[in-house]
């Protein structure tokens, strides 16, 4: 079975046919954040109006290689969580394009295709095998959530209580003038500096359970460069190594918590963040020591893509999961304390 | 105008603070929460947000990537928005902004001042100071008659 899945919750506008789930035939991505970087943020109209003017381009590179809207079998879309006039648009072109073409429309959630991610691959480069129970983190700019995933079950074990990892990524990068997106400079400056330069705020202590805080982070590096003065200009390489560090081992200490706790076969971190390379190598490292197989996927399918939205979205309709014409978008999710989530499908 | 200030206050007394602005507020009050980044907004919007009876058990997130976060409190709805990386007031319009200005609900809207044309004429705002790590200087001043902020009291 082949689905095009469209993705459009943020930056990228997105189209991809993706084979059985599992192997990508097509993966477009058009990038915005060369329009983004001169505000030093997403820019949400800019963005909707970007999505508008590449949705068409980017579905018909993406269903080219199969022979055009004839060569798929289903239409899936993100409809939420994220920025709505942008999921809008995303939304409504799947709806017009199932309509017309008489194939069927699949509603995916954002989260739970970041889940998919790192189980798709290509023909000549397969991806690994799917198996369970897994420890799974997904880091993003706007998600900071660990999952323990079972047979049939799925469960949040924590989640951020403020900040998400890859906001607080975003806002120290422009604290120290570093620019946008936060991620690739804060590495990049990162390489040439000491992480043991300054002593930062790890993660939350025993009583906050699985949970992330990444506020309290981000005013510490606030307070560092108001009490660095002048000099944080020619710390910045020690002050970036430092937060990223500190960003790092507050996600790890959680993860390494839940590996205590729990019995895993993988372990696998998946969203923009997921790029990260310290955090990659890291991870791997704790794997090792805990002896799981850890999935880290490509950073191409870490950051937002529309394979992922295939992916789940095979999922969906193999189970007959389709969606009506009346489909919504969807802004957000909440994270209650017991791990439940409580979020509107609209499916 | 009216107007209250608060000195040195601890994190646990800026939520306490919070907890009885949100008692005290008025339906469809429109909140702007100023400060600079790390001057606790979202430590009071979480104040906020339980003080109108969202269960301590849900999670009052910063809303800087979602722009608009909405929350079912026991009696309230509760709106959560940040404008930090909006870059022109159009962009307002664009996100369906000014309908929950309009609305019933409680609106409490990080880096509004970003904007302050497109302030109603009954804003409430709450100005946060970061005087030293662990302590903030927080400033009221409403535009709202029926907001009692004189009834505000730290114990």
């Amino acid at each position: 079975m082949k689905i095009l899945g469209i993705e459009t919750s943020c930056d990228e506008t997105a189209a991809a046919v993706v084979e059985d789930g599992k192997y990508i035939l097509s993966n477009i991505i058009s990038s915005q954040i060369d329009v983004h970087s001169i505000y030093g943020g997403v820019v949400p109209e800019i963005a909707s109006r970007h999505h508008l003017n590449s949705l068409l381009p980017v579905i018909e590179q993406a269903i080219a290689p199969v022979g055009g809207i004839e060569g798929i079998d289903a239409v899936a879309v993100t409809n939420g969580p994220g920025l709505i006039g942008s999921l809008l648009v995303g939304v409504q072109g799947a709806k017009t394009l199932s309509w017309i073409s008489g194939k069927k429309l699949v509603a995916v959630n954002h989260l739970e295709a970041h889940l998919k991610a790192p189980f798709i691959g290509w023909k000549n480069n397969p991806p690994p095998e799917y198996q369970l129970p897994q420890l799974s983190l997904l880091v993003s700019g706007g998600h900071t959530i660990l999952y323990y995933v079972q047979k049939e079950k799925v469960e949040i074990l924590g989640a951020t209580r403020d900040d998400a990892a890859g906001e607080a990524f975003d806002k120290v990068a422009k604290m120290t003038g570093l620019g946008y997106p936060g991620g690739p400079v804060i590495e990049k400056y990162s390489k040439k500096g000491n992480p043991e330069a300054f002593r930062l705020p790890r993660a939350l202590h025993k009583k906050g359970g699985y949970d992330f805080s990444f506020s309290g982070l981000k005013t510490a590096v606030m307070n560092l460069i108001e009490n660095l003065g002048v000099e944080a200009a020619d710390s910045i390489h020690d002050i970036a190594a430092s937060f990223q560090m500190a960003a790092v081992d507050s996600l790890l200490e959680k993860v390494q918590l839940a590996l205590e706790n729990h019995e895993v076969e993988l372990l696998v971190v998946a969203g923009g963040v997921a790029a990260n390379s310290l955090l990659r190598g890291k991870v791997i490292e704790l794997a090792e020591k805990y002896g799981v197989a850890a999935v880290l996927p490509p950073k191409i399918l870490c950051t937002d893509n529309a394979a992922m939205v295939a992916a789940k979205g095979y999922e969906l309709a193999k189970d007959k999961n389709f969606s009506s014409y009346d489909l919504n978008a969807f802004s957000s999710s909440f994270f209650t304390k017991r791990g439940g989530l409580l979020n509107k499908k609209g499916r | 105008m009216k107007s209250r200030f608060f000195k040195n206050l601890t994190e646990t007394q800026t939520m306490e603070l919070a907890r009885q602005t949100a008692s005290l507020l008025p339906e469809g009050a429109n909140l702007a929460l100023c400060g600079d980044l790390g001057s606790g907004k979202t430590h009071f919007a979480k104040g906020l947000g339980h003080g109108l009876g969202i269960p301590q058990g849900i999670w009052i997130t910063s809303p800087t990537f979602t722009l608009i976060n909405h929350y079912q409190g026991a009696d309230h709805k509760f709106y959560h928005a940040d404008l930090y990386r909006l870059g022109h007031e159009d962009e307002l319009f664009e996100i369906g902004f000014y309908d929950l200005v309009k609305g019933p609900e409680i609106l409490a809207v990080e880096w509004w001042d970003q904007f302050p044309g497109t302030y109603p004429e009954q804003i409430i705002k709450v100005i946060l100071e970061k005087v030293s790590p662990i302590t903030r200087n927080l400033q009221i001043q409403s535009e709202h008659p029926s907001f009692k902020a004189e009834q505000l009291n730290l114990l």
